[in-house]
């Protein structure tokens, strides 16, 4: 069973498909990413993230990625509106897709504090946007110049976009396989009570029994709902679930837009001829005279080297979807404590997590030692993710030890007493509070100074 | 049949590796955190906090405003050692009023009104502006509501120009002085300031006025924006200016600008820790529910509610975990003894004992306590914890 499982992905790459699928992904994507980006602007977080911090949170190794002024951080999210309302259209779809994945990965690394896995997906699937032909029928750009126009793509240019959101659904699953999350019910039991007051199901969520029942279902759906929706014939129920389950989720909990983005890029799944039908549809509605005009078949073929510089790309890409996500295995210690190959893993609303943070700097040569404002230096989200996150400590260690040295101290010695509190315990001491963190170094190493979680 | 096969092969994956991590650790003590029974509704805990704590502290509170302005007025109608005193005694009452109500600053009409009320007492207060200012009458139109002002104005101002020197040069400040009539009218404009911030706050709070009690009562649920989020993230943030800057930064212990015990709130009145004291016990009672018609539910009770767990090795829930903590840090802050800048120098270490303890309840309160109600204390969009 497994070979021909194996085998059947492998075929799936190869062939020809209606291109349909691909025109109604980019025109789902280019709406939602619209809607996405004018709601960013329309909260203020373009100035709360990137413009009014005094220090940011780059990513190891890209460091160098720093903001842009004020006005030109509002001009790059006017460009991504922009663009994403022309991926919408297809209209000179090339051009807005590649600024629309320069714009938001730029965005994305300047701060790690706002890192969600809902911003991963976005930056992979418009980097596999950038790799396909997308604006090859029903776009402005065939308007433009007809002869672009063609009906059978290569399947690996639908399909992949099958795979990617198989991973992520399926390692959602797995990484709920945890002590916590089945036997605990942990952290729906905290969660869900919260939601108390909700008409209708407030008092149910209040029940050990829901959370229980919310968890599994959870873990189960996240399992087996890339098989189910790859099965023709469960197909159509799965879609419900997804809908339903995503729906549900975004009312329960604060999750933003990641929910709606799921639902609309699990279309995918849905057979060449559905997505047809929904073009002819849309077809019906703007212009009627084109539905007597057949489509002429035509293939697109890749040259080459084309082929073989996107084999390489995507082979490259899929290694890393697969190895990403298992990398904390090569760390020591327990995941959700020390966060050590956490990120970029699809790890979602899996842990209830909280913390204070109190550094210290003590200037060496008079002895002196006082407690640090975090408020003075960070925002107030800066200050709780970096609270719970062991390198973000480290990046602010550093930091803090340049303003001191600036105010006079020559070798400010930066500690930390931070106390943290995991899916209920109580609060316990995370960090080694006598290792000076402003001689510490990032790097792929396990942190020795994260100190062990207790169970409590 | 295969497409079959594949579903199964999914399903039986899930089930096997759920029973496998499960197995992996046998029964522990049983967690308890189950929220079976003995549910407290939200709201009802919003309503006690809202009408037997809010409203009656802010309706205190506007009184003594009042009388100290009206006070005031009749100070400068001709200033007398026994008119001084009284507005002394006024100017007290109303700065230990404040100290009940500090606790919503960050939220509702505290913070949406401009000038925010929170502006009312950013100590220390810069007594260069403030004798700058009270040259400058009549020759510039003052706004007190200015960047520039902002230390120059609201209750720290009042402590300067109420207690900066002994009574007697006080009451030649107010009356001989050259700048004596500048100084009385600095002093009408400061008191003016507070007394229509105050009254803009405590109007918008209540039934008659904004009704902003009506939005409180029912804004339930645990998001950033509900009640009980916005009551939590406002108190943990008025408990760290008491650890801050109220000890912390007179103690040396905090890095601020500068650090020294003339930075302590109320300076030159030298109530320092009865302040601190009193914000303590105000906080405590927004915990425990008791008010001015009694007890009733508080904070705790989401505790109680939740059973929230402090120590599973000791049995110890987090509400009497942070009920005691509570109580010892009020135990320290009442041995610290008044005017705190005097002790810090002479006897820090009963001050520091009492910073410390406030660290303590800042960790429980800001890290264990939203973490088991499941209060989002987010700011954007969520997926990571």
């Amino acid at each position: 069973m497994l070979k021909n499982f194996l085998h059947k992905i492998l075929l799936s790459f190869k062939g020809e498909k209606h291109i349909a699928p691909l025109a109604v992904l980019r025109m789902a994507f280019g709406a939602i990413m619209f809607i996405s980006t004018i709601r960013f602007i329309l909260k203020g977080w373009v100035y709360d993230f990137y413009v009014a911090p005094k220090f940011y949170f780059p990513f190891y190794g890209f460091e160098w990625v720093k903001p842009l002024p004020e006005l030109a951080m509002y001009l790059l999210f006017a460009v991504m509106a922009i663009a994403s309302l022309f991926i919408l259209l297809g209209l000179f779809y090339r051009i807005s897709i590649t600024a629309f994945f320069i714009c938001f990965v730029y965005v994305e690394l300047i701060d790690k504090t706002y890192y969600l896995n809902h911003y991963y997906v976005v930056s992979i699937i418009t980097f596999l946007l950038l790799l396909v032909p997308a604006h090859r029928y029903f776009s402005i750009d065939i308007i433009r110049k007809p002869a672009i126009k063609v009906t059978q793509v290569p399947s690996w240019t639908i399909n992949i976009f099958k795979w990617q959101l198989c991973i992520i659904y399926f390692c959602a699953g797995l990484s709920k396989l945890n002590y916590d999350w089945i036997v605990q019910a942990m952290p729906l039991k905290l969660w869900l009570p919260a939601n108390e007051s909700l008409p209708l199901i407030g008092p149910l969520l209040t029940q050990t029994w829901v959370a229980y029942l919310f968890s599994w279902f959870g873990a189960i759906f996240d399992l087996s709902i890339c098989f189910l929706l790859l099965n023709r014939s469960t197909r159509k129920v799965a879609y419900i679930f997804v809908v339903i389950f995503h729906v549900f989720t975004g009312w329960l909990f604060k999750i933003g837009m990641f929910p709606y983005i799921m639902i609309f890029i699990t279309l995918i799944f849905f057979s060449e001829d559905f997505h047809f039908k929904l073009i002819r549809w849309l077809r019906s509605i703007f212009n009627k005279r084109s539905l007597q005009v057949e489509d002429v078949a035509v293939i697109l073929i890749f040259s080459p080297v084309k082929k073989k510089m996107i084999y390489f790309l995507l082979s490259v890409y899929i290694l890393l979807q697969i190895v990403l996500p298992f990398r904390f295995l090569l760390y020591p210690g327990r995941l959700f404590w020390t966060e050590e190959g956490y990120r970029f893993s699809w790890r979602v609303m899996l842990m209830e997590k909280g913390g204070t943070a109190f550094f210290y700097v003590k200037d060496p040569q008079t002895g002196r030692r006082g407690e640090v404002i975090n408020e003075l230096y960070l925002t107030p989200l800066q200050e709780k993710m970096m609270e719970t996150q062991p390198d973000m400590m480290l990046q602010y260690a550093h930091y803090l030890s340049d303003i001191y040295i600036k105010m006079g101290i020559k070798h400010p010695i930066v500690t930390v007493e931070s106390y943290v509190t995991l899916n209920g315990s109580s609060n316990q001491l995370y960090i080694d509070s006598t290792v000076d963190l402003s001689k510490e170094k990032e790097n792929f190493l396990p942190k020795k100074w994260i100190l062990p979680f207790k169970k409590n | 049949m295969k497409r079959i096969g594949i579903l199964y092969f999914g399903i039986a994956v899930a089930i096997l590796s759920v029973v496998a991590f499960s197995c992996k650790k046998s029964a522990t003590p049983a967690n308890n955190n189950n929220n079976n029974n003995g549910n407290v509704n939200q709201d009802s805990v919003l309503l006690n906090i809202g009408n037997n704590i809010i409203l009656p502290s802010y309706q205190n509170y506007a009184i003594a405003i009042n009388s100290l302005d009206s006070s005031i007025g009749d100070f400068n109608q001709g200033p007398t050692s026994t008119k001084l005193s009284n507005v002394q005694t006024l100017f007290k009452n109303a700065y230990i009023a404040w100290q009940s109500v500090s606790e919503y600053n960050q939220f509702g009409p505290a913070s949406i009104n401009i000038p925010p009320v929170s502006g009312l007492n950013l100590f220390p207060a810069s007594t260069t502006v403030i004798n700058n200012n009270i040259s400058a009458i009549g020759t510039t139109t003052i706004n007190i509501n200015s960047f520039a002002n902002q230390t120059a104005k609201g209750f720290p101002a009042l402590d300067y120009l109420l207690f900066g020197t002994d009574n007697v040069t006080l009451l030649t400040d107010f009356t001989t002085d050259a700048n004596a009539a500048n100084r009385k009218q600095y002093l009408a404009l400061v008191s003016t300031d507070i007394k229509t911030e105050t009254s803009a706050t405590v109007t918008a709070w209540s039934a008659t006025g904004g009704n902003y009690i009506n939005t409180f009562i029912t804004s339930s649920g645990n998001s950033v924006s509900s009640s009980l989020g916005l009551l939590l993230n406002s108190l943990d943030q008025d408990l760290e200016i008491l650890k801050n800057y109220r000890l912390g930064a007179p103690l040396g212990l905090v890095f601020t600008t500068t650090t020294s015990p003339t930075q302590v709130e109320a300076y030159y009145s030298g109530i320092s820790a009865q302040l601190a004291l009193t914000q303590l016990k105000a906080i405590q009672n927004i915990y425990l529910g008791s008010g001015t018609y009694g007890n009733g539910l508080g904070l705790r009770n989401y505790l109680i509610t939740s059973k929230a767990v402090y120590s599973t090795y000791t049995g110890a829930s987090l509400d009497s975990t942070i009920k005691s903590e509570l109580a010892l840090d009020i135990t320290d802050l009442e041995a610290v003894p008044d005017p705190l800048s005097a002790t810090i120098q002479t006897s820090p270490a009963v001050a520091t004992d009492a910073f410390n303890k406030t660290q303590q309840l800042v960790v429980l309160l800001k890290t264990d306590m939203p973490s088991l109600l499941g209060v989002a204390i987010t700011y954007g969009d969520n997926d990571g914890d």
